[in-house]
């Protein structure tokens, strides 16, 4: 979707649930898996998730269109809801209050024990994550971001609202920091 | 070195984890909340400012305020979360196995987040056949109840216990209303009032109520009583409807050998 067909859905769906509905299709899985690989926890990744979208959602009025992909904005409240998470150790979502129709939909539990048990497979990944979330979150963030989700530079900029420069740097440093691990 | 780690970093196998419950219940709940509610949002009061006149904006309110109400006194849970807990319950081997025997599923609850399911079962006993022939029981019925937990997170039964109803003791004014009917009526004669005792709860009118952060079950039954008395070297029982100034039956007690 090109940057100008998806302002038009962005400002639809101020209104629209389809128009919503197909920003959250397009958005869902790349959200969900960048969650997973930062916290490898099921039900924490699904927990931040809902999140993400709750509070998209909840102010997509407030949303100004600049030109940046919707993804991004995504991908910042997600990083935002992690950086929590790893501050207080534990996450309490706000939609649970706000919408408990989402506490009584939890995931059956034997879809959540099965895909548990694909995530134990990853053994390599599992071995890298508990490394990288051993750094500071700045640097978590620059890692997952070039190396988990394949972001170009300019793109992490957007999501994070830093200078080029500043990224790059932020990415040596957490290159350097991990290789000390 | 710092090749090697980008390396890793690069050939390193993401799990690629789909959960499809999670991303439809979302999606769905979020539509919901977002645009359904809007919908619905029919009482609320408009701005000063909107087009709307104020006298409607007032009579949005007192009817916001007449629904809240009601609300507040009649809790009720979402119909598709009620259905959710009735499936779970359903999917149970000794839900099922209670429910093929006759039982019914009577109410269902969602308390602080925990699920409940009442299960109520009245069955016919088989009598001796001299005991129906002589007509002083015309029917029989062992009357049970079962309370089923059920953890919405798990989605599965955790906890099945049997309802113990405990009579609810009547009080000095219900007692002296019970005795005054009784003595009023036509039943009366010369009899001997021997004691007055409240009426079980009918297993009909059970529902699950909040206590203690928990559930427990309770009867909506109004509070009637019975009075044993002893007429001409009998004894009996008049079922006494306290509500309605009636008796509403009488019965010969059995003694026991």
């Amino acid at each position: 979707m090109d940057l100008k067909a998806e302002k038009e859905l962005v400002k639809r769906a101020q209104n629209d649930p389809d128009a919503f509905s197909e920003l959250y299709e397009a958005n869902y899985s790349k959200i969900f898996g960048y969650i997973l690989k930062r916290v490898a926890d099921i039900e924490v990744a699904q927990d931040i998730t809902s999140e993400t979208f709750f509070k998209s959602l909840k102010n997509i009025k407030k949303f100004k269109w600049r030109n940046i992909p919707f993804s991004s904005w995504l991908y910042r409240i997600a990083g935002n809801e992690i950086t929590d998470y790893y501050r207080k150790n534990k996450y309490t979502p706000v939609c649970l209050d706000k919408i408990p129709e989402l506490a009584y939909f939890k995931t059956p539990y034997d879809e959540v024990a099965e895909t548990e048990k694909q995530l134990e497979f990853k053994k390599d990944f599992l071995e890298l994550n508990k490394k990288i979330s051993g750094l500071p979150i700045k640097y978590q963030e620059v890692i997952a971001l070039k190396f988990f989700e394949k972001k170009k530079i300019e793109e992490i900029c957007l999501i994070l609202g830093k200078k080029e420069g500043t990224v790059k740097s932020l990415i040596h440093r957490a290159l350097k920091k991990l290789r000390q691990k | 070195m710092e090749e090697d780690l980008i390396k890793k970093l690069e050939k390193v196998e993401f799990p690629e984890i789909e959960i499809p419950g999670h991303k439809a219940n979302l999606k769905k709940a979020l539509i919901d909340f977002k645009y359904g509610k809007k919908e619905r949002r029919f009482w609320e009061p408009a701005s000063l400012f909107s087009k709307r006149s104020l006298a409607f904006s007032l009579s949005g309110g007192i009817v916001a305020l007449l629904l809240l109400t009601i609300l507040l006194n009649f809790p009720v849970e979402p119909q598709y979360a009620l259905a959710e807990v009735e499936q779970i319950a359903l999917e149970n081997q000794e839900i099922r196995g209670l429910i093929s025997e006759g039982g019914k599923i009577q109410d269902i609850k969602i308390i602080d987040k925990k699920a409940y399911v009442l299960i109520t079962d009245s069955k016919k006993i088989n009598l001796p056949a001299f005991l129906l022939q002589s007509g002083e029981l015309e029917e029989n019925r062992k009357e049970t109840a079962v309370l089923a937990e059920i953890s919405l997170k798990k989605r599965m039964v955790v906890e099945i216990k049997e309802v113990i109803l405990k009579l609810r003791p009547l009080t000095n004014k219900q007692k002296e209303r019970a005795e005054e009917i009784f003595k009023s009526s036509a039943v009366n004669g010369n009899s001997k009032i021997k004691e007055i005792i409240p009426t079980a709860p009918s297993f009909s009118k059970l529902e699950i109520v909040s206590k203690n952060g928990g559930a427990e079950v309770s009867s909506t039954d109004e509070q009637n009583a019975k009075i044993r008395y002893e007429t001409e070297g009998t004894e009996k029982e008049a079922e006494i409807n306290i509500t309605k100034g009636s008796v509403e039956s009488v019965r010969t007690v059995e003694k026991d050998n």
